[in-house]
């Protein structure tokens, strides 16, 4: 649903995302979780996000059902409250840092590609799912 | 938490509402069930005793997470008294626990048939409200003694699990078990009943939910008794005050929700259809609640800058730096039938966030707070003259980008004909309502001193306070109506003034934009019989063409409006009339046995004994039950210069003396008292009220 539309007056479409604002802030490792595989961790440390071997302790998981799904988020094109809703994502961990992370991924920070699977990583975690 | 013939109990957005028995029979005219995160896991939930319903003897609201029913069985006549006590004690948390006792007080033996129906609609909320049909497939199963009711469409799946202490007969439409009771003697059965999000993802567990909600439950932060000893203490002459306030602490904690995204609490909206986090709501009740639990402000400033706008998104009416308006987690949203994924389609909360940002610091001392937050604060003060601003006249209009889905008017007065001139024309859009131009003034202002005091950009504060400065001059030139010595209700899509008259004009005096001798006039309106109901001002004068005493938005008088009028009074001097709106509300909350409504009807006082009942008002709502909150801060004269507490009172003479012990700031924790004597009228400039003193 979402979509261009001039920004005001009639300009040019607005689409670009804002930088990411909070994204000095962030600092942890998140887990990308794919069929009960860590494909990937993201380490977050002021501006921006590095790919990092898919091993160790994180700070949060992501659940998510595929990576083109995670793609696809991370590109802003996926909306996290509706993934969630749909069962299609779910976040575990320290779910404010998940939620800061994944958003500044949407608001364009930039990331490396990611990595093949591996094991599992283990996650410093209490059970979170998304809602309340 | 009675209301009618209801009896609701909630904790955060997990709510259940059934008829005064404990029954839930939802039909579209009776909003009863479990409902959790927008969605109704149980429509029908009735007890039976040998095919009867039992008769209710009383319904016990022992917190509002809590109730217990008393009920009997009738025997049919009054001549023989029943030897059957059944008592049903239900707590809330992500569904609920039931615990079911039946005693046989009779001197023989009994067996008995006791069933418990269940059934489940899964609807959304916004089904339940506009009588939507369902898209997905419901299903039961019963397994392992549990029933569970679900229902799926694609990867949303919902499910109810029901299950007993006591072995019974469990079947798709619920539960029964024989009971023997011998003399003298008592049965009794637990009953769990579980909303679980089931998801599709590998690894991730169902999520645990009907668990007993106790009053040492970790994440709502504080418990409701710890709460409450943790709140400034009020003792005051006139006995129904304190009612007031512990009613306003008791509704305050009932809506504290926990989103789990950022620590503590922030206030949903109200009950039954809001209980959901809300830009604008959430921002204006933490206000109000600031001087009492300021930790609220802080979880609703941290939780609203984490969903701040990205992008430009029609569907959700998202822009770069707003601040969101309403998020939903029902079956509509997931499918993105409605935009609350969140949606941002308010124009006064951005504005409203810097606000708050900017108070609490000052109260609380709290900076680093304003050093976390300040990229949001300056895409917030961004997007006001970027977005807020659609066509680059200065001032900040809405306008909904998807018709079908987007919220026509995106300012508090949210309802179709909210925005009217005085003939009773609708005014087309876009909209820019003034309001938002006070709010956008006051929040550049409060923004210039953070960004001189915390975040040490004195260039950006100077810039801020000149486009403070124009925007004030502009507004006074621009939406005064010189006829009618008042300022318009808004500029409408062809910037003519929408000649209104209506409460809008009180917001102007809290945020400090109105010329001084405007202001007067404005007052004067605000106090006339026009506005001034006597009970409070109406959100829409009775002279106006589109007046209607029970009108949502023109001519209800609303505690939360009046709540920011009369502190807006205080800013300009106008002790005595804000000490009368505080006053009059105070009565009015009484009369509503402590709990102000989201609004009432603006039929004249010397008409009405009693404020008359607005018939859909959500209660408690957030803002309404902050409001009596507001007017005792207004009453104290309560305000921060950042480093002490100011109390300079203004309490007329019914209410006596006032003492708040205990208020929590930057200074730590400070007493204030005031009595009641003759309120000057001498103005005074806003915020450092002359003749302030600091707290003892």
């Amino acid at each position: 649903m979402e979509g261009t539309e001039p920004a005001k007056n009639g300009a040019a479409p607005t689409v670009a995302p804002t930088p990411p604002r909070s994204a000095n802030q962030l600092s942890g490792r998140l887990g990308i979780v794919v069929d009960g595989k860590t494909i990937a961790v993201l380490g977050f440390d002021g501006g921006g996000a590095t790919q990092l071997p898919a091993e160790g302790e994180t700070r949060a998981n992501v659940f998510i059902t595929s990576m083109d799904d995670f793609q696809r988020m991370a590109r802003g094109e996926l909306n996290l409250v509706v993934a969630s809703l749909r069962g299609g994502l779910s976040l575990r961990g320290d779910v404010g840092f998940a939620v800061r992370a994944l958003r500044a991924l949407q608001a364009g920070m930039p990331v490396q590609g990611l990595g093949e699977p591996s094991a599992p990583a283990k996650t410093k975690e209490t059970d979170h799912v998304g809602g309340k | 938490m009675s209301a009618g013939n209801e009896v609701s109990i909630l904790d955060g957005n997990t709510f259940v509402v059934s008829d005064r028995r404990g029954d839930m029979d939802a039909t579209p005219t009776e909003n009863h069930g479990l409902f959790l995160n927008d969605t109704r896991f149980l429509s029908r939930w009735i007890l039976t005793v040998d095919g009867l319903r039992p008769t209710l003897l009383s319904a016990d609201d022992l917190a509002y997470f809590r109730v217990q029913f008393f009920l009997a069985l009738a025997t049919g006549t009054i001549y023989v008294d029943s030897h059957l006590s059944i008592v049903r004690r239900r707590s809330v948390c992500d569904g609920f626990r039931e615990d079911l006792e039946i005693v046989n007080h009779d001197r023989q033996p009994v067996t008995l048939r006791v069933r418990l129906e269940a059934a489940s609609d899964f609807a959304d909320l916004f089904e339940v409200k506009d009588k939507l049909a369902k898209k997905g497939e419901l299903y039961h199963e019963v397994e392992n003694g549990h029933l569970t009711l679900g229902y799926r469409r694609e990867g949303f799946r919902r499910e109810t699990i029901i299950s007993s202490s006591m072995p019974g007969e469990v079947r798709e439409d619920g539960l029964s078990f024989e009971v023997y009771l011998e003399p003298q003697s008592s049965w009794s059965t637990s009953l769990d009943v579980s909303a679980i999000f089931v998801r599709a993802i590998r690894d991730q567990k169902p999520r645990p939910c009907g668990r007993l909600r106790d009053e040492e439950q970790p994440e709502l932060g504080r418990s409701l008794a710890t709460w409450l000893d943790g709140a400034p203490r009020l003792v005051a002459s006139w006995e129904p005050l304190g009612h007031i306030y512990k009613r306003s602490l008791i509704d305050l904690a009932a809506l504290r929700f926990a989103t789990g995204v950022t620590p503590g609490a922030l206030p949903a909206a109200g009950l039954p259809w809001f209980m959901a986090v809300f830009g604008r709501d959430s921002l204006i009740a933490s206000f109000q609640a600031l001087p009492f639990a300021p930790e609220l402000s802080a979880t609703t400033l941290r939780t609203l800058a984490l969903f701040q706008g990205q992008k430009v998104d029609p569907f959700r009416d998202e822009e770069p730096g707003k601040i969101m308006h309403e998020l939903r987690l029902g079956e509509l949203t997931a499918f993105e039938e409605r935009p609350h994924s969140p949606y941002y389609g308010a124009a006064d909360g951005t504005m409203l966030f810097l606000i708050l940002m900017e108070e609490y610091v000052r109260w609380t001392g709290d900076r680093a707070l304003a050093r976390d937050l300040e990229a949001e604060a300056r895409a917030a003060v961004a997007w006001i003259d970027e977005y807020g601003d659609r066509d680059g006249d200065g001032y900040v209009e809405y306008e909904r980008r998807d018709a079908e889905t987007g919220l026509d008017n995106q300012c508090w007065k949210d309802s179709w004909d909210s925005i009217a001139f005085a003939d009773g024309t609708i005014a087309p859009t876009p909209r820019a309502t003034c309001e938002l131009q006070g709010y956008a003034y006051d929040a550049k202002v409060r923004m210039a001193r953070l960004a001189r005091e915390v975040w040490g950009d004195p260039g950006w504060a100077a810039a801020l306070e000149r486009q403070a400065a124009d925007l004030k001059l502009r507004f006074n030139r621009d939406f005064w109506i010189a006829e009618r010595s008042f300022f318009a209700l808004a500029l409408d899509g062809k910037k003519r003034k929408v000649d209104a008259l209506t409460s809008n004009i009180g917001h102007l005096l809290w945020s400090g934009i109105a010329d001084d001798d405007k202001a007067r006039s404005c007052v004067q309106h605000l106090m006339s019989d026009d506005l001034f109901s006597g009970w409070g001002v109406r959100t829409m004068a009775a002279t106006e063409g589109s007046y209607n005493p029970i009108g949502y938005h023109v001519g209800t008088v609303w505690p939360h409006d009046n709540s920011i009028i009369a502190w807006g009074l205080r800013h300009y001097g106008y002790k005595a009339e804000s000490a009368m709106i505080c006053r009059a509300m105070l009565e009015a909350a009484n009369l509503f046995r402590g709990r102000l409504p989201e609004a009432f009807g603006g039929y004249p006082r010397r008409e009405t004994h009693y404020p008359v009942e607005y018939p859909t008002a959500c209660s408690p709502q957030a803002w309404a039950t902050g409001a009596p909150l507001l007017f005792l801060r207004t009453l104290l004269g309560l305000d921060s210069d950042g480093r002490h507490l100011i109390v300079d009172p203004a309490i007329p003479e019914p209410l006596g003396q006032i003492e708040l012990l205990d208020l929590p700031g930057c200074w730590g924790l400070m007493d204030a008292f005031g009595r009641a004597r003759e309120a000057t009228r001498e103005p005074t400039p806003p915020r450092t009220p002359a003749g302030a003193s600091e707290a003892s």
